[in-house]
């Protein structure tokens, strides 16, 4: 039908409504045609001009695709397989994101992912992991180089200086594999070899002191280019309600290389429950570099819920133990304090030292049903021998934060810390503390 | 008077056009004006508004459940402000396309409640259902299949570890709603084996990864997620989709502009404003237009739009898959003033729904009287309908709600199966005392007087309140008796000043054609009721009442 005729057809169709509403709705003189008659009368008059509803607009439309992506599918293969990560990075490389590539939904148990993240400040990293994993057990190949173009050095010891920051850049890359056996009950075994070769070298940022100029009296081999091949287990018992899920397995990941502080995450959902894990590393040189180590990380967790868990005390001990002399740990295999996931009223890695103990306390609560508001205290010390530890004159920190939180995962947070060196503002994204 | 009719130059707009502007005015100046020239009019109080007209099907529409739930929190999409537009004279809504008034008027026998809308037996239990999809939606297994007969049905399997929760919440929800008089489909109660269920060729799965051809594998793996009994056998809903062409869920504001009939805004519908009572008898927490359905039927010849509420998966105990989250039914989503108060401190104060202790059933999931205050009782987001209830709303879907004798309650909830006698015994005491709130909150409005009718010269009426036992024995109430002009709207002199004692006052001699009685209850507001003269005969012609407060109850 061509648009003149549709157009006539149209009109003629109104009228002819509109002549049997007029009879309808008018009284004969002086006679009222009922309340019934007058609604007929209005619909026929409105029938007489239906429009089509008005198309979504661009707001509805973009809420229409979010909502079939959440409810209809999509899900964690993402678009053919690639899906975006926010964070990914270590502490200092800034605001960070990227792509994975992860083509197998996980529910068939194949394990077949990359990452590529790049921060705002020059930090990158590449990795792929690749096994099988299920819900009880995994086995997995890995690889990863990551370029970390500013990290921060204050000097060894729990008393170093502020004013003595300065940087380093460190190259690294790491092969290895693992194997992961949940044995029931929340208890689970571990246990992993890697190679992994370390290239320190000048920090990115001019106006900060080379940690290479400034220690290199301190930490000789900082100097030099490191290569160690890695072995070790652990033992640990996870019964977090809720627990990291598959997002700790990624955490876990994340923690492989010798030169990371294996420091697990307080999941920001987890609201009862506790957490335990023993950890022991032995890292032999080879290649040239002199020197091996020995690393013991023990760490807890435990959550206590009131009010049915809208209310949690949480606690986290972690104690680091490395067995090396002292000029033999090189500056980035030492644990590390300071910064959003450990003392959070000072700067990032403000203290380093061979070993370290860390002590947070929070008092979470919430305020609506993706928002947690948190109190927090801090407390921690890095000490080289073990009779240097002192709680009497741990560094101390407290605050506040903000944490946004949905299906049983933490999303990110913003914590406000403070100590006798200033206030520090962290904001995270990602399930852990 | 404020007259509860409806108001034709305020229910709808339309594109100007010159031609269009002319014909609209003769229309009003004819007819609807001359019309209003009376306040009661020949046909009051009308039974039937004739919303089921011949109309041209609206276009199908799909409405984005998220934008709808932000636009709702956001802010208000509704315009219309006023009291209910779709009520006849007697302040009742009349039968129409979206409800049919039942139970309160016209007494359903315990077989009635318990079939609710059904018109058949459900699926066939004798051969296989063969599903054409399957979708796991927020942890809830729903399939949609045909049996032998040809019969299509949507399933909804109760979710993992809770049993009977999610298909007896809503199978006694829509009997319950089907007896206040709103139109819901067909649903039945099933319980089958695996081996029921095959999938069809063309089978689709709509899961995490997108969709995907639906084999017996990946069938099998999507009922991991579905709660069976100890002898392997699944249990759930079979809810029948109307005979017609589905146009999309309806809006709980606004008209659609594409369906003629659809002329008062829906948040003017008493129905609508009223349901939020209901909703929280039946602690529809999830209710929103993602819960309804506009059906295009064929009766008669001719065709219209059928409103219906759907998915009733969220009522009573039952939240997406599983027991529902304590807080729904106490706060919005998103409640302001609850944040603050958990804020400032420290999560002391804000959240008293958190500590409530719920009975141990799994068919039962979180719902309790104990707690419960009917004008307190939130949807998950605000509602445009439910914003604008008022009092007199209010009375009527609780005049219906307390309607239900407690024989009732077991009725419909002992027609769901349960498998354990002490659920339905403690679901019955849960409604029957949620029933009991709503009358204590809403009844006493206006006096809590209704079904009036003249006989042998007295006007009689049932109180409510003694009725259902707000109040022990009969109330003295003070009652004046007028003429009223019907085109003025005005009171006239007055007849008669009296006291009376119980349900029925003499209707004193008079020549003038209406009389209005203001019927005052100390404490409990006034009813006054207009009485014509019909056939030399004095009828009820309209109601109207007033209480202490006419906004939100």
């Amino acid at each position: 039908m061509d648009r003149s005729a549709h157009r006539w057809k149209t009109v003629l169709h109104r009228w002819s409504l509109l002549l049997l509403a007029l009879p309808i709705a008018a009284p004969v003189a002086g006679q009222d045609a009922g309340r019934a008659a007058s609604l007929r009368a209005e619909r026929l008059v409105k029938a007489a001009d239906l429009r089509p509803p008005e198309s979504p607009g661009r707001l509805e439309r973009l809420f229409g695709r979010a909502e079939r992506r959440v409810v209809g599918g999509g899900g964690p293969t993402g678009i053919f397989g690639f899906s975006p990560i926010a964070g990914g990075l270590k502490p200092g490389a800034g605001l960070s994101g990227g792509v994975r590539f992860a083509p197998f939904s996980p529910d068939r148990g194949l394990l077949v992912e990359a990452d590529a993240v790049a921060g705002t400040r020059r930090y990158w990293s590449v990795s792929g992991r690749a096994g099988y994993r299920t819900a009880r057990h995994a086995v997995l190949g890995y690889a990863r180089h990551w370029h970390l173009a500013g990290e921060r050095f204050y000097g060894r010891g729990p008393n170093s200086n502020r004013d003595d920051r300065s940087e380093y850049r460190l190259d690294e890359s790491v092969a290895g594999s693992l194997f992961h056996l949940s044995i029931g009950a929340g208890f689970q075994v571990g246990g992993r070899a890697a190679y992994q070769v370390a290239r320190p070298g000048p920090g990115r940022d001019a106006d900060v002191p080379d940690a290479v100029d400034t220690f290199s009296g301190e930490v000789p081999s900082l100097l030099a280019d490191s290569r160690h091949v890695a072995a070790g287990g652990w033992i640990a018992i996870d019964r977090r309600d809720p627990g990291l899920g598959s997002d700790g397995m990624h955490a876990s990941l994340q923690a492989l290389t010798p030169t990371e502080m294996d420091i697990s995450g307080m999941p920001l959902a987890t609201d009862r429950g506790v957490y335990a894990k023993v950890e022991l590393t032995h890292y032999v040189g080879v290649g040239g570099t002199p020197y091996d180590l020995s690393r013991l990380v023990a760490q807890s967790q435990q959550y206590v819920p009131f009010r049915r868990g809208r209310n949690v005390f949480a606690f986290r001990e972690y104690l680091a133990l490395t067995g090396a002399d002292a000029e033999h740990v090189p500056i980035f295999m030492m644990p590390t304090l300071g910064g959003a996931y450990t003392l959070r009223g000072y700067e990032l890695f403000r203290f380093s030292d061979r070993s370290a103990f860390l002590f947070n306390a929070e008092y979470r609560w919430q305020i609506w049903h993706l928002l947690d508001m948190a109190l927090f205290l801090d407390a921690g010390q890095v000490f080289s021998e073990a009779r240097d530890l002192s709680f009497g004159h741990l560094h101390v920190s407290y605050g506040v934060g903000i944490r946004l939180r949905a299906f049983d995962r933490g999303i990110g947070r913003i914590d406000l810390g403070r100590s006798e060196e200033g206030t520090q503002i962290h904001v995270r994204l990602g399930t852990t503390f | 008077m404020t007259r509860e009719t409806t108001a034709c130059s305020e229910v709808h707009s339309s594109r100007p056009a010159a031609w269009w502007a002319v014909a609209v005015c003769l229309t009003v100046v004819l007819g609807v004006r001359s019309a209003g020239a009376q306040v009661f009019r020949p046909d009051d109080p009308i039974g039937v508004d004739p919303d089921r007209l011949d109309m041209p099907a609206p276009e199908p529409r799909e409405i984005s459940e998220y934008f709808n739930a932000w636009i709702h929190i956001v802010g208000d999409p509704g315009s219309y402000e006023g009291k209910a537009a779709n009520v006849n004279t007697l302040g009742d809504v009349p039968s129409s396309s979206w409800y049919e008034p039942r139970h309160y008027w016209h007494r359903m026998t315990p077989e009635e409640l318990r079939r609710g809308p059904n018109e058949g037996d459900g699926p066939d239990a004798a051969g296989t259902w063969h599903v054409t999809r399957a979708q796991l939606d927020e942890e809830t297994v729903r399939i949609e299949m045909v049996d032998v007969r040809g019969d299509a049905y949507v399933l909804t399997l109760d979710p993992m570890g809770h049993i009977e929760l999610v298909s007896g919440a809503a199978f006694i929800s829509a009997r319950l709603l089907h007896a206040m008089g709103y139109n819901v489909p067909e649903s039945f109660i099933v319980r089958f084996p695996r081996e029921r269920l095959r999938p069809s060729p063309d089978a689709v799965l709509d899961a995490a990864g997108g969709r995907d051809a639906l084999t017996a594998r990946s069938l099998d793996a999507l009922l991991v997620h579905a709660a069976r009994y100890d002898d392997g056998t699944f249990r759930g809903l079979a809810r029948s989709m109307p005979d017609g062409e589905t146009v999309g869920p309806f809006q709980y504001y606004g008209t659609r502009p594409d369906d003629g009939n659809d002329i008062i805004p829906h948040e003017a519908r008493r129905e609508l404003r009223g349901l939020r009572v209901a909703a929280s008898w039946i602690n529809w927490t999830r209710v929103s237009s993602h819960t309804t359905l506009d059906v295009v039927v064929r009766e008669e010849g001719r065709e219209f739009v059928r409103h219906y509420l759907s998915n009733l998966g969220g009522t009573l105990g039952a939240g997406p898959g599983g027991p529902k989250h304590r807080w729904e039914g106490f706060e919005y989503l998103v409640d302001g003033s609850a944040i603050l108060k958990r804020t400032a401190t420290l999560g002391a104060v804000g959240s008293e729904w958190a500590t409530i202790d719920y009975t141990d059933y799994p068919a039962l999931g979180r719902i309790e009287a104990e707690h419960f205050r009917p004008q307190r009782w939130r949807p998950v987001y605000p509602n445009p309908a439910f914003r604008r209830l008022d009092a007199a709303d209010a009375f009527w879907a609780a005049k219906q709600i307390a309607s239900f004798s407690d024989d009732d309650l077991r009725a419909v909830i002992g027609s769901a199966d349960y498998s354990d006698a002490a659920v339905v015994e403690r679901l019955t005491d849960v409604l029957r005392a949620r029933r009991d709130r709503i009358s204590q909150a809403f009844l006493p409005y206006g006096g809590g007087i209704d079904r009036f009718d003249v006989q042998s010269g007295f006007l009689t009426f049932v109180d409510l309140t003694v009725r259902h036992g707000l109040v022990r024995g009969d109330r003295l109430r003070h009652v004046i008796w007028r003429s009223f002009d019907n085109i003025s709207g005005m009171d006239g002199r007055i007849l008669v000043a009296d006291q009376i004692r119980g349900p029925r006052l003499v209707v004193p001699p008079s020549d003038s054609d209406m009389l209005v009685a203001e019927i005052r209850t100390p404490g409990g507001g006034s009813t006054r009721v207009y009485l014509r003269t019909e056939g030399g005969e004095r009828e009820v012609v309209g109601v109207e009442r007033r209480g202490a407060s006419e906004g939100m109850p």
